[in-house]
């Protein structure tokens, strides 16, 4: 939920914004807080077990190959969005003699160790970076939302324009918010309890949703104005360098802003990537791809993805960025569909 | 292949670090190869209609603060067709790289914000790494000027005309300051005008003069408010108190000085269409100066007084604005922000603007008449 900022939903959050980005929001909030309830609920039925081993066991070979190959696919391109977004970031605002192959070099190697870790490990750690971090995050929220110079006029402004149709683009590009919880068709198996997911927790949820929601739109237009907020590249960096901490140790809050999205940025890369390794390799099984009993497939799988990124990253713009990260949202409803389809599948056979 | 087997991994460590040598260095520059630019002037050319003259004020490092009863400063001066090709010129007049990360103070010329502010706005938004919280400020006759000013005061690591704005030193009703990034937003925005501090130097640049300012609106010469409009400007839109105001009392001269300030208005709409903005200012202060001896009693009077006094102040800068048709408040944003958004709110506005009525409530709370009666 808070890796969003720095992908590019923003953007097109604020692109979108006088056609009817709230109404578009407040749908993929329900939506949301609805599929999360729902994945978690199927995925319970089958407590302890992988997505790729529930569909292996119950659903045919030509059914369960594409699906994997299509969310494997789905989780890597999710990853390097990420990438891509942060690594253009990184070079317009901090380091902007390096070049971008540099940059996104040392991130795609770290990100290699991180992928080849055990999923268990990658959990921990998940855990420990949002630890350190989450609560400088919170300060800087609270920095931004009380500087006197942010002007809530603005932010009402655009709330008037509520009445407007939503649009389907910022309706995905929301909705990517709850994302997240597609997570679990790899962490699942170390969840060897039933998740309790009740009343309580769907009101976590869809307040921190409804929150960070609200926070991602409105307050760069509390800062920036309503008319001209959709020629912003970077909504959120823009916003993080118009807050001054007058007395701070660093006076601009951007470079601290942008070093803590690394930290956050990097984790859901790792992640999405973890997942995207995990599902290939639950269906690539070479046997002679073996040196000294270790299997080699992981190795490539991290090497391919290293040089797709980086490929990418030297080929694209910050345009075609915007617009095949737009259109990447816009198919994921798809995604939510052969989800459920799989499971819903899944749990006929199981008979659970 | 014996060695190999047995010791492989120190093998292994060794090319490792043999391997590290081979690496050329950072990609970025150190920091002694870099000077810093902390503030940024732009005038009109003098030579040619339509280019620009960019002054760049670049710090030169000092070996310790104690030691160095000046700043010392390098001025570099180019003109160009543009911002960026001025700046390029000016890379080359320095043999170390320009650094624009800890440009405070942005100056640019009146005669420029007339017609090119986005212009020249958009070269500095744009860099990602120029500051958004770098002040923006308007010099009368020439940018370049005021850069070059240096007051006798400063010291060295500290640069004057950005401590105007930042409020760690002086901090005064008649000083506006506005960010980079507020400047562009209420350029940019409908209902809101953005004003800009005045920065003004004596003969001979011994002394800078922050206490005018500058309503602009694109397309028309910039409203110039004077020192007391100023003063009432901001004690309206950013609530800056510390002040004074002069009321007679049976033959008695009598100075006020107003602390805390507090300003709620509303818009007051028949049938969707703005008929009057409600205002109403609470302040407090302090008796500060007089002529004769004053009764504490009497301090219920001094505030119907200094009542009468602080409205007709404040309306008067009100009237001022609303005859010039600029709305540096943002009356016309708040307005904005009660109806739902159509094309017709913005020139509804626009039509009833000149002919609102302003309804002012004040209210002023003196608590004492300082250390004497």
């Amino acid at each position: 939920m808070v890796a969003n900022i720095i992908a590019t939903v923003p953007r097109i959050l604020v692109y979108e914004s006088k056609k009817g980005v709230i109404l578009s929001m407040i749908a993929a909030l329900f939506i949301g807080v609805i599929f999360t309830y729902f994945v978690i609920l199927f995925f319970n039925k089958f407590s302890g077990q992988g997505f790729p081993d529930i569909l292996k066991k119950y659903s045919p070979k030509w059914f369960y190959i594409p699906v994997i190959i299509y969310f494997a696919v789905t989780w890597f391109i999710a990853g390097t969005i990420t990438l891509i977004t942060y690594v253009f970031l990184f070079t317009t605002f901090v380091s902007l003699e390096t070049s971008l192959i540099t940059t996104s070099l040392s991130f795609v190697i770290i990100v290699s160790f991180g992928m080849l870790m055990k999923s268990e490990s990658v959990l921990y750690m998940l855990e420990i970076v949002f630890i350190i971090l989450l609560p400088i995050i919170i300060f800087l929220f609270i920095k931004i939302l009380t500087d006197v110079n942010l002007e809530w006029d603005f932010v009402k402004v655009a709330m008037m324009n509520v009445s407007t149709i939503p649009s389907y683009r910022s309706f995905t590009a929301a909705s990517y918010l709850f994302i997240g919880v597609v997570n679990i068709v790899i962490f699942n198996s170390f969840f060897k309890e039933k998740l309790r997911f009740g009343f309580k927790q769907i009101t976590i949820i869809s307040t921190v949703g409804a929150l960070v929601l609200f926070i991602t739109y409105f307050i760069p237009i509390g800062f920036n104005g309503f008319e001209n907020i959709e020629q912003m590249n970077f909504p959120w960096v823009s916003t993080s360098d118009s807050v001054r901490m007058k007395y701070g140790v660093i006076e601009r809050v951007v470079f601290i802003f942008i070093i803590i999205f690394l930290g956050i940025s990097f984790l859901s890369l790792l992640v999405h990537w973890h997942v995207s390794l995990k599902l290939f390799e639950s269906i690539v099984q070479i046997n002679r791809l073996k040196w000294k009993n270790k299997n080699l497939i992981p190795y490539l799988f991290v090497i391919l993805f290293g040089v797709i990124s980086i490929y990418l990253v030297s080929k694209i713009d910050e345009y075609q960025l915007f617009r095949y990260a737009s259109n990447f949202y816009n198919t994921l409803p798809i995604f939510y569909f052969i989800l459920f389809l799989s499971l819903f599948v899944a749990k006929r056979r199981a008979k659970v | 292949m014996f060695i190999w087997g047995r010791k492989k991994g120190i093998i292994l460590m060794v090319m490792f670090i043999q391997c590290l040598f081979l690496l050329v260095g950072c990609g970025f520059k150190d920091i002694d190869n870099r000077i810093f630019v902390i503030g940024i002037g732009i005038d009109p050319s003098e030579k040619e209609e339509g280019h620009y003259k960019v002054t760049l004020k670049l710090a030169i490092p000092v070996a310790s603060i104690k030691t160095e009863k000046k700043p010392s400063y390098q001025y570099l001066v180019h003109e160009g067709e543009n911002i960026e090709e001025a700046v390029r010129i000016l890379e080359t007049h320095t043999d170390k790289v320009l650094e624009f990360g800890h440009s405070k103070i942005i100056v640019v010329n009146e005669a420029l914000l007339e017609n090119n502010i986005k212009d020249v706005m958009d070269y500095f938004v744009r860099r990602g790494d120029m500051q958004l919280i770098a002040w923006v400020g308007a010099a009368k006759n020439s940018a370049e000027e005021v850069l070059r000013a240096e007051p006798k005061e400063e010291e060295a690591v500290s640069t004057s005309v950005t401590r105007f704005f930042d409020n760690n030193g002086t901090e005064s009703p008649y000083i506006v300051s506005t960010f980079l990034f507020e400047f562009r937003r209420n350029s940019h925005s409908f209902g809101i005008d953005p004003v800009l501090p005045l920065i003004e130097t004596n003969e001979g640049g011994s002394q800078l003069i922050v206490n005018k300012s500058l309503i602009v609106q694109e397309g028309r010469a910039p409203y110039e408010l004077s020192s007391r409009l100023t003063r009432e400007y901001n004690s309206i839109a950013n609530n800056l108190g510390g002040y004074s105001y002069k009321v007679e009392y049976e033959g008695n001269n009598i100075v006020l000085n107003m602390g805390k300030t507090k300003v709620k208005y509303k818009i007051i709409t028949d049938n969707k269409k703005p008929v009057a903005i409600n205002m109403k200012i609470e302040m407090s202060g302090e008796v500060i100066e007089s002529d004769k001896n004053l009764l504490l009693k009497n301090l219920q009077k001094y505030n119907k007084l200094a009542e009468v006094e602080v409205k007709k102040h404040v309306l008067e800068f009100l009237t001022t604005v609303q005859k010039e048709n600029i709305d540096p408040v943002g009356f016309g944003l708040k307005y904005r922000t009660m109806y739902l958004n159509n094309e017709a709110t913005m020139s509804k506005w626009d039509e009833a603007y000149p002919e609102l009525l302003f309804d002012l409530q004040v209210e002023v709370n003196l608590k004492s008449t300082g250390t004497i009666e």
